[in-house]
């Protein structure tokens, strides 16, 4: 199958109103399993402080709407410096699709490709080459470790690393490091999948939509909003948590940590989720509890959706401090599988510090990072020249130690975070 | 048989990298305490762990460590089954003066899937007890086990 995608060589700015997100938010709450009660229901929002420009972008989110009333394929920009290309359907067979086209534009930053579908399957960009040359390859010679590294072990040591994280739905950013770049012209691309039974895999068959985000211009400084979602876990919730110490104090490290590399925390919403989540027993598989919580997110409001619940449980044993519904997470994904991150507040005791890390961390997961080095993997590290190596990283958020509350971020960590489509340049 | 085989091929790969860590309980305790990764049990024996869980069980029981990693090493040992690895979780669950509440709740949990059905009556113990999380602990690991029971 070929999907030959189109460009449009002027590139418009449009504020939309949030139908599309309103959709989504319709349709999540039509889960009667998981919908939020009426009488639960408590958001609140919380203005950044007073410095914040007036007109800052407090909801303008990546609207796919516009570009559905203008047909696919056309690039529709909502921010300035911002834009989507909706590609269509692809169909995959026996766990892969043929190649398929899309340009992009000139001033091309970074961009990022979505991809939908069904929710017992793991998708991937499984080639991708561009101006620049090769940018994910299919081809890597396989190695004895490489059954630890995902369903997608090529893609995983290609130039611009990706990884498929959730089911339902997959993000990719590029670049997501200094070694490779983007620019604008044509790209060809196809993408792989996997079907998830039980602890097995299988090729994935059927059809996903694809849509690819990008930026143009450079930017030095970015804002996201936040999202918190309280099911009572910690005695916690939309009403109690503005006044909590201990939220709060988690807030100023998040606030802190993304400061560093010029990335500030702008509205901050409160909501109210289900206490069937409270205890997360189930991460994979179709229907699995983790993803049914990503889908409350509200699909109204864009940016970095946080879900505090008591603990995160692997069903076959062990628990984690915190998963991230995405290395990337999607952008635009409110409602969505991978649309936000999930913490554990047992696992951080009543320590701020140690919970505003596990945030800090899973955020970065959500915004493009990988961990500096892997604790289960020795000689797995990032692609990232300018991060510590080994237990030197204990000093970096994004060692994946739950003890070390390392706070720093590198310039390049900075600039994958930045361009995350999430994040709104300044 | 898997997991032999898992921990040959494993061994050979970190091998061929040169990337060995010499296991210690030290190893061991970086690996329990990640954020985010869920080792394997075969993962946790190539870098420290032994069979019986006596390594896991000195995580767990040493209150120099942090609540995070005790808390990890309780919820693994649910993979270790020794008589060592039961009567050491029994003394978790049941020590009520735990400031980490959290303990007792991962050490029910894994004792609960150890013992499958034979735990039944010390959850239905705890399924009256005073603790509301001990309580719904229980509600959940009753329901796991009978879900095994089923498949």
């Amino acid at each position: 199958m070929k999907v030959a995608a189109r460009s449009a060589s002027v590139l418009r700015v449009k504020r939309r109103v949030h139908l599309f997100g309103l959709s989504l938010l319709l349709a999540a709450c039509g889960d009667e399993v998981h919908s939020l009660d009426a009488g639960t229901q408590n958001d609140a929002t919380v203005a950044p402080d007073a410095s914040t420009p007036a007109d800052a972008d407090t909801g303008a989110g990546l609207d796919a709407q516009g570009a559905d009333a203008q047909g696919a394929d056309v690039p529709v920009v909502i921010d300035p410096g911002t834009g989507r290309i909706d590609l269509g359907t692809v169909t995959l067979v026996n766990g892969s699709s043929e190649s398929f086209d899309f340009e992009l534009p000139s001033e091309l930053d970074s961009f990022m490709i979505v991809i939908r579908g069904a929710e017992d399957s793991m998708f991937v960009v499984r080639h991708l080459d561009g101006p620049t040359g090769t940018l994910v390859t299919p081809d890597i010679p396989s190695e004895f470790l490489d059954v630890l590294l995902g369903p997608f072990p090529s893609q995983y040591k290609s130039p611009n690393r990706v990884v498929a994280q959730r089911e339902g739905i997959s993000a990719a950013l590029f670049p997501n490091n200094p070694s490779v770049s983007v620019g604008a012209g044509s790209y060809t691309a196809s993408l792989g999948g996997v079907r998830v039974t039980g602890q097995q895999t299988a090729p994935a068959s059927g059809t996903v939509n694809v849509e690819v985000f990008y930026k143009v211009g450079s930017a030095s400084s970015g804002r996201i909003d936040v999202g918190l979602y309280f099911s009572g876990a910690g005695g916690l919730s939309a009403d109690s948590a503005p006044a909590s110490p201990l939220m709060n104090a988690a807030l100023e490290k998040l606030r802190t940590v993304y400061a560093q590399i010029d990335i500030e925390i702008g509205t901050v919403s409160y909501h109210d989720i289900s206490s069937s989540y409270q205890t997360i027993s189930s991460l994979s598989g179709p229907g699995n509890q983790l993803n049914e919580m990503f889908k409350l997110s509200q699909a109204a409001q864009r940016g970095l959706h946080f879900f505090f619940v008591d603990r995160i449980e692997s069903p076959l044993g062990g628990v984690i401090g915190g998963v991230a519904g995405g290395l990337p997470g999607p952008p635009s994904g409110q409602g969505t599988t991978g649309a936000g991150v999930a913490v554990a507040l047992a696992a951080a005791n009543g320590d701020a510090n140690l919970l505003g890390h596990v945030m800090s961390h899973e955020g970065g997961h959500w915004l493009g990072l990988s961990h500096t080095t892997e604790s289960l993997l020795p000689g797995i590290e990032d692609q990232l020249p300018d991060t510590p190596a080994g237990q030197a990283g204990t000093s970096n958020v994004m060692y994946p130690d739950g003890n070390s509350t390392g706070a720093l971020l590198s310039p390049n960590q900075g600039s994958v975070m930045r361009r995350h489509l999430e994040t709104v340049s300044r | 048989m898997r997991t032999a085989t898992f921990i040959l091929v494993l061994s050979s790969a970190l091998l061929t990298r040169g990337a060995t860590a010499e296991p210690n309980i030290e190893t061991l305790a970086a690996a329990v305490s990640s954020i985010d990764e869920l080792p394997t049990k075969a993962q946790l024996l190539l870098l420290g762990a032994d069979a019986e869980g006596r390594a896991l069980l000195e995580l767990a029981n040493d209150d120099k460590r942090s609540a995070y990693t005790r808390m990890r090493a309780v919820s693994f040992l649910a993979w270790f089954d020794s008589q060592k690895s039961r009567d050491g979780l029994v003394r978790l669950l049941e020590d009520e003066r735990s400031p980490v509440e959290e303990l007792r709740i991962q050490a029910l949990r894994s004792l609960a899937r150890l013992e499958g059905s034979y735990g039944r009556a010390r959850l239905e113990r705890y399924l009256r007890g005073p603790s509301v999380p001990l309580r719904l602990a229980a509600e959940r690991a009753m329901a796991a086990t009978a879900a095994v029971r089923a498949e």
